[in-house]
């Protein structure tokens, strides 16, 4: 009956006639327990057609027609399935093949003869010098290492990026006992590091997070692992990660934008660290150029002059973190980003203003993000 | 359950639990199977109708797990008293003690049976084949029916049951390896699983002409599930009396496959029952065509026929109201409504401007209006003060198209109506009148007549939308699954729970133009089907809306007689454009377009009726109507070519 109301509510504030309300409450009915509803940070006792309801409130009554029209039509959600979905494919689809190709050139197997490499020592001790580290806890690497505990040790998989010096040791420990019984053999003089790492997070649309230049200086997520890594070299007194290692960014959602970015900015860090390290970034949904909202929104549909209004912007959004971006306000969301995405966990801030805006702003957004701050 | 909309929870093979497919089901459907009690349990027996016509739903009712579900079930005691009632007069269940009595053996034929008709082998042997695969899993259906029935967990922990080998061959004996004249369940499923097993291992794989030797060469071996030759030491719960072999989506065997099987179950005479389902677009062309009814070796119900013909208008009507309130029910905001009721089924005096109306008709009539013929009028206008605004407007256009008709009939009409010194009205002629205007076709002539120039609903309440479902519980359900959207909308946003006369209509016809738009997508030759049929419907809409309505209450079929039906079979073997008449024909009434009856008037006609649906969007009557018969191929063909009429 609750449901009922907020249908009714929308239905005042869209003034839909019955047939148009019947046309429409399937699309709204399916939607919402389909994926919708699910978004984690609708205020409690509030669901999607409430959040909605009041959303499109917010416009004037001509321009309600054309914000619903937008969320219908370019709307980009990811629910909780589909991330689990993504999360599957990283290994069987990306890092696997490319032990494969490693271990095909070492031993000279051919690589399509996958399943005899698969048997290889080679294989399973390469396999073990991966080292998993999570950029953010929308990784998720706790249901990666339960869905993968038959794959891989939960000593190569840590939570966060951040290690101390004992931890490391711990992991190099470890890893040394597993790589001396896959070859059965006891050499007091092997000692074994991390020949793989890759670095795993849920979404990424413009990359700074990762890495960025600020007045020269090299900031960023994987600018504090390297140099972290650099210092756990004199704690340990050994090499954590090969020098030869492969470094591995992989994103679950990622845009062009963001990939392009960090392609060249990886490259150019490692570079300046003097670091002999091959890279690579996968992108396991990569959303393309053409699904920012200034391309994929068709102008007569002219949800972009309603997107630059000032009347559905709270200036009270700028803050310091927002500045990094590079733009002088936030409507495009962060870096002029000017997505249409929500996760089901969280909208990212590189979405358009108007879908994330926090509660407590005199534009409430229709998935209302939850602050960091 | 959460179902978005039940009307649109079709199909029997949608509904996956025994307890709703029970809920569901109506036990008035099987007085279709009281009829043929006589015939039900050894001979050959089909089932058609076009696709929604209930065939599948009804074979579902004998298979063990629903009949094992209804003897359990206690939700609803009237429905279960009646179903029960029913199955126990068909004898699918004793009711001394109650328990059942049948086995009820289904196989469905949409598996790979086709396959069969690819591979590169002689009639005979893909003939073996085909037999072979169907009387293996024939079997093994049978087993697990009986497990079922006996609680059995699967047909390989069946204790207690046994078979004799009646009236099975000496080579199926050899085969099971049984030559004792006896075997167990188990050992019977275990030989004819791995016989199946070994069909479908040849099918797929390469060389298919292997492994042919030690297969089934006829359907004799179903003859173990005789009631005679089923030995259960336990009759508690059941006590097999009776056999049914159910072959259900037979259309989708090829035409020599069915053939095959046809010839197999007749000419065999195995003593058992034999029901076959399939859709009407299995039969052949030649089949649509007949006019005469040949004896055979089996019975044909067409299920929609079957509900037509034998006047049990208010019995489906019924079955609909049930099927109909059961899905509304289910949705909590309307458990206490009834469906029917929440159809408005007359139009308020308020809703319409009846006085416009009447004023306006009677601006027409009232130029014939004189001395002579006053009392006419007098007797009109004295029914004014004795019926609604509506029932008035009726009459009064009854009026206007008994004028026009008297109009045409030149002689007494310059008497009676036009002549300087006309003749007074009699008392006879006033008799006559007075009868004409309670003439039924006329009076919905000339509602339908309003209809259509004054845009008052017509399309309204559950009697017409029970006529527009044209006997098809299917056809019933989606028409009435718009409507269902529409109140569930308005109780949501006014929280009133009735849909008015002119609310339904434009639901109605929204719904119709929607699948009307797409159905050209959806059947063979469709974009021809499709101008053929509003060519069709054009044609029908002239001759109902003439001002004399000559063929009240309106038409909406066309007719051929029966030589012209053997001439286009024949012409059509040369000619192109009667070949390709024939097939738009023979396409739509096995996509239930248009629906055939044989009369015997006029040398004998086969008639064509359109289905009610188009009628509704096509402001034509939805009874069976009055027809045209079509007396030059020409006008038929042009129906379907672009360029106009052609020459034969």
């Amino acid at each position: 009956m609750q449901e009922d109301l907020m249908k009714k509510l929308l239905t005042r504030v869209m003034k839909w006639d019955k047939i148009t309300f019947t046309d429409e409450r399937h699309y709204l009915q399916i939607m919402s327990s389909f994926k919708y509803d699910d978004y984690e940070h609708f205020m409690p006792g509030s669901k999607y057609i409430d959040s909605l309801a009041r959303w499109l409130n917010q416009f004037d009554q001509e321009e309600r027609k054309i914000a619903y029209s937008f969320i219908k039509k370019y709307l980009i959600f990811f629910s909780q399935p589909q991330f689990s979905h993504l999360q599957s494919l990283v290994y069987e689809d990306h890092i696997k093949k490319r032990i494969i190709m490693k271990v095909s050139e070492q031993t000279r197997i051919p690589y399509y003869h996958s399943r005899k490499i698969v048997k290889t020592k080679e294989f399973k001790l390469l396999k073990r010098r991966i080292l998993f580290l999570g950029l953010s806890d929308g990784a998720r690497l706790g249901t990666f290492r339960r869905s993968h505990s038959n794959v891989f040790s939960h000593e190569q998989i840590s939570l966060h990026y951040f290690f101390s010096g004992e931890k490391a040791k711990d992991f190099i420990d470890e890893l040394n006992k597993d790589c001396k019984k896959i070859i059965l053999k006891e050499d007091p003089n092997q000692i074994y590091n991390f020949q793989m790492v890759f670095l795993l997070d849920d979404f990424s649309a413009s990359g700074k997070s990762y890495l960025r230049r600020e007045n020269g200086v090299y900031k960023g997520k994987i600018q504090k692992l390297i140099d972290e890594i650099s210092k756990l070299r004199e704690e340990i007194k050994y090499e954590f990660v090969d020098k030869k290692a492969l470094l591995g960014l992989i994103v679950y959602i990622m845009t062009q934008q963001s990939y392009d970015y960090l392609d060249k900015m990886i490259g150019d860090f490692l570079k300046d660290r003097d670091l002999d390290w091959e890279y690579i970034i996968i992108a396991i949904q990569k959303i393309p150029r053409n699904c920012k909202v200034n391309e994929m929104v068709n102008p007569e549909d002219k949800f972009l002059e309603l997107r630059e209004k000032d009347e559905y912007y709270d200036s009270n959004v700028w803050d310091k973190h927002l500045e990094k971006g590079g733009t002088k306000d936030a409507k495009r969301g962060f870096a002029g980003c000017d997505l249409s995405i929500v996760l089901h966990h969280n909208t990212p801030n590189n979405s358009i203003f108007h879908l994330w805006a926090y509660e407590k702003l005199k534009f409430k957004g229709l998935f209302p993000r939850v602050s960091r701050f | 359950m959460n179902i978005l909309n039940p009307f649109n929870l079709l199909t029997s093979e949608q509904i996956d639990e025994d307890e709703t497919f029970v809920k569901f089901f109506m036990p008035d459907t099987l007085e279709i199977m009281e009829k043929k009690v006589d015939v039900l349990w050894n001979r050959l027996n089909f089932f058609r109708s076009s696709p929604g016509g209930g065939k599948t739903t009804l074979l579902r009712v004998f298979r063990p797990n629903t009949l094992n579900y209804i003897l359990s079930f206690r939700d609803n005691k009237d429905q279960r008293k009646k179903l029960v009632s029913r199955l126990v007069d068909i004898g699918a269940l004793d009711d001394n003690p109650l328990r059942i009595a049948l086995l009820g053996i289904y196989i469905s034929a949409k598996s790979n049976y086709t396959d069969i008709d690819q591979l590169d082998l002689p009639e005979t042997s893909r003939k073996n084949l085909l037999i072979s695969l169907i009387t293996s899993r024939t079997i093994l259906d049978g087993l697990n029916g009986l497990a079922i029935l006996t609680n059995n967990s699967s047909p390989e922990n069946i204790e207690n049951i046994n078979f004799r080998l009646n009236g099975t061959t000496r080579s199926f004996r050899r085969l099971i390896g049984s030559e004792r004249g006896l075997i167990t369940a188990k050992e019977l499923y275990s030989s004819v699983a791995d016989i199946e097993m070994r069909v479908c291992d040849l099918l797929d794989g390469y060389d298919h002409k292997k492994q042919m030797n030690n297969l089934f060469y006829g359907i004799e071996p179903l003859n173990i599930f005789h009631p005679d030759n089923i030995l259960m030491k336990n009759q508690q719960d059941c006590a097999i009396k009776k056999t049914v072999i159910m072959i259900d989506d037979f259309h989708e065997l090829t035409d020599f496959q069915r053939g095959v099987v046809i010839d197999e179950i007749i000419n065999k005479r195995l003593n058992l029952g034999f029901w076959i389902a399939e859709r009407l677009q299995s039969l052949s062309d030649v089949d649509f065509f007949k006019f005469t009814t040949p004896k055979r070796d089996f019975t044909v119900v067409n299920l929609e026929d079957y509900w037509e013909q034998h006047k049990k208008r208010s019995t489906f009507d019924n079955v609909l109201s049930i099927i109909a309130n059961q899905r509304f029910q289910l949705n909590p905001r309307f458990s206490i409504l009834n469906f029917e009721n929440i159809l408005i089924d007359s139009i308020r005096d308020s809703d319409v401007d009846w006085n416009k109306i009447i004023d306006s008709i009677k601006k027409k009539v009232n130029k014939f209006k004189g001395n002579h013929n006053s009392n006419l009028f007098s007797y009109v206008d004295s029914k004014s003060k004795k019926c609604n605004k509506m029932e008035l407007a009726i009459l009064w256009k009854s009026l206007e198209i008994i004028i026009e008709r008297k109009i045409r009939q030149k002689q007494k009409a310059i008497t009676q109506f036009f002549a300087i010194s006309p003749e007074k009205v009699s008392d006879e002629d006033l008799e006559e009148f007075k009868k004409n205007l309670k003439d039924s076709s006329i009076r919905m002539a000339a509602e339908l007549f309003i209809h259509n120039e004054h845009k008052v609903p017509f399309y309204f309440g559950f009697k017409r939308l029970s006529k527009s479902s044209f006997y098809n519980i299917e056809q019933f359900l989606w028409l009435s699954a718009s409507l269902y959207d529409y109140v569930y909308s308005k109780y949501i946003m006014e929280h009133i729970s009735e849909i008015s006369p002119s609310e339904q209509e434009e639901i109605l016809k929204n719904s119709i133009d929607e699948r009307w738009k797409n159905l050209d997508k959806t059947i063979p030759d469709g974009y021809l089907v499709v101008r053929f049929l509003k060519k069709v419907c054009e044609f029908c809409y002239e001759q109902t809306y003439q001002p004399n309505a000559p063929y009240s209450p309106g038409v909406n079929g066309f007719a051929i007689t029966n030589q012209n039906l053997i001439r286009l079979e024949n012409y059509s073997k040369n000619s192109k454009q009667h070949r390709k008449l024939k097939e738009i024909i023979v396409t739509c009434l096995k996509t239930n377009l248009l629906r055939k009856k044989v009369s015997q008037r006029k040398g004998g006609l086969t008639i064509f009726y359109v289905n009610r649906y188009l009628c509704i969007i096509h402001d034509l009557p939805l009874g069976y109507g009055r027809y045209r018969t079509i007396k030059e191929f020409r006008q038929l063909i042009s129906w379907i070519t672009n360029d106009g009429a052609n020459k034969i």
